[in-house]
């Protein structure tokens, strides 16, 4: 008859346990269902920045290497930048009145070596921030459009020019670059275009020629 | 002339013409213009008004669609300092919005609206600020930008939508204020504005290119349009009508 008792007893405490079980999962799915239906989530926010553009019929209609010619008579244009990048981090700015901000990959860039008509924007032989838009972090991954393609330990020439308010602007210590105009790199003593530019590679000591004057 | 006229196999042959140009004019005259924005194959769209302001006949169960009380799919906007603090832009700004307003006379109700109502949750920004100068080397400048954000599902949800319209020096804008806007020295903010508005609602750029005539091309030259095209409207029906099909099918955004 004990044994009848006991055998009862651990039968209900089994349901028991089976429904709390079932609550607790329940409970689970009903949390995720509101957190989907209010804006909340637990997946990585995906980012897309559309640019529109226009272009200058001065500088489309001439071959790339006129282009490179004369881009330090540009009043924008303050000097170009010779350097190797390291490892990125990814940060994101804030935006005041937007729901997310905006996602930036910094990479140290050692400058060995500038280009330009007065003083060099940057100093070399030190290393400064080369700020590159979108990027990828545990909540957010950002992709923008005509950005150029940066990696680590790559040897590149970066542009200095106007760049606004893009990625926080150019400072001091942070150098930012928007288009894929703004960056080429040198592979095996060639230096190479990318995106519109992709089709451009010249020797590395014939590029350097274009900023010599 | 008479003699082709009377030619039975002739007289057959421009018969079956007639038929395929008469049903070639019947498909939307756009089709594969529009192109939307997707991610992992599946369109990115809004839950409008995050769920509190359903749109189109479902909001309303049992209505027909031409039902005046059945309500339109609307998206607020807020505009930011950057907008409100020059001259003319919000003005701008206004009849930019207003450009996307559709129409369905088919069924007699409106389909889309870009609204500012109090209080509910905005869902897309417009702002403006410094987006450089030129680049020296692909002669491109930054009219304008729309970052939008989204979950990644199926469906995509959008999550929202922040425009931003460049204020460098090098730009010189006119507004709707300016008489004789464009002209050759100035760009006229609200084909831009239009632009960035038509990605705001989840068009992407269209499958024809730069090239195109459609507000929602990638490139803006001067003196083009301002206006939102014919191109862009089926987009914009395909997605918030409740007969997609009637406009056109999406295709894919080359730039």
């Amino acid at each position: 008859m004990l044994a009848g008792k006991i055998a009862r007893e651990r039968r209900y405490a089994g349901v028991l346990l089976l429904v709390l079980l079932g609550m607790v999962l329940c409970g689970g799915a009903l949390a995720h269902q509101y957190l989907m239906g209010h804006g909340g989530t637990d997946r990585q926010v995906q980012q897309l920045v559309h640019p529109l553009y226009t272009t200058l019929p001065q500088i489309t209609a001439l071959t790339v290497d006129q282009r490179l010619d004369r881009d330090l008579s540009w009043p924008y244009v303050h000097g170009v930048l010779r350097g190797v990048t390291g490892s990125p981090t990814v940060r994101t700015l804030a935006r005041p009145n937007e729901r997310f901000g905006e996602v930036v990959t910094d990479f140290p860039f050692a400058a060995s070596a500038a280009y330009s008509h007065g003083t060099s924007p940057y100093p070399t032989a030190t290393t400064i921030t080369l700020r590159v838009p979108g990027g990828s972090t545990a909540s957010i991954v950002t992709r923008v459009e005509g950005a150029p393609t940066v990696a680590a330990n790559e040897e590149l020439f970066v542009f200095v020019r106007d760049q606004g308010a893009v990625a926080g602007g150019n400072t001091k210590t942070v150098l930012v670059v928007s288009s894929e105009g703004d960056v080429f790199q040198v592979r095996g003593g060639i230096v190479h275009g990318q995106g519109a530019l992709s089709a451009f590679s010249e020797p590395l000591a014939v590029f350097q020629q274009h900023f010599a004057h | 002339m008479h003699a082709i006229v009377d030619n039975p196999r002739l007289k057959k042959a421009l018969s079956m013409t007639s038929i395929l140009i008469l049903a070639l004019s019947l498909l939307p005259s756009s089709a594969l213009a529009f192109a939307l924005e997707t991610y992992n194959g599946n369109e990115i769209l809004w839950t409008i008004g995050e769920g509190s302001h359903p749109c189109g006949p479902s909001s309303v169960p049992g209505k027909p669609p031409s039902d005046p009380g059945w309500n339109p799919c609307y998206i607020n906007l807020a505009y930011l300092s950057g907008i409100t603090s020059r001259q003319g832009w919000q003005d701008t700004a206004i009849q930019a919005k207003a450009q996307w307003t559709a129409y369905d006379s088919a069924y007699n109700h409106y389909v889309f609206v870009y609204d500012d109502i109090c209080c509910q949750p905005q869902q897309a920004t417009m702002d403006a600020t410094d987006l450089g100068g030129w680049d020296p080397n692909t002669g491109i400048l930054f009219l304008g930008n729309t970052n939008f954000s989204w979950y990644p599902g199926n469906p995509n949800q959008m999550a929202s939508a922040d425009v931003q319209i460049s204020t460098n020096a090098v730009i010189a804008w006119c507004t709707v204020h300016d008489p004789g806007c464009p002209d050759s020295n100035h760009m006229m903010l609200e084909g831009v504005m239009d632009h960035e508005l038509g990605h705001g609602l989840g068009l992407a750029h269209p499958v024809q290119g730069p090239n195109s005539w459609a507000i929602l091309e990638c490139q803006h030259t001067n003196g083009e349009s301002t206006l939102v095209q014919s191109d862009d409207r089926n987009g914009e029906m395909y997605l918030y009508s409740d007969h997609a099909s009637d406009f056109g099918s999406p295709g894919s955004s080359p730039c």
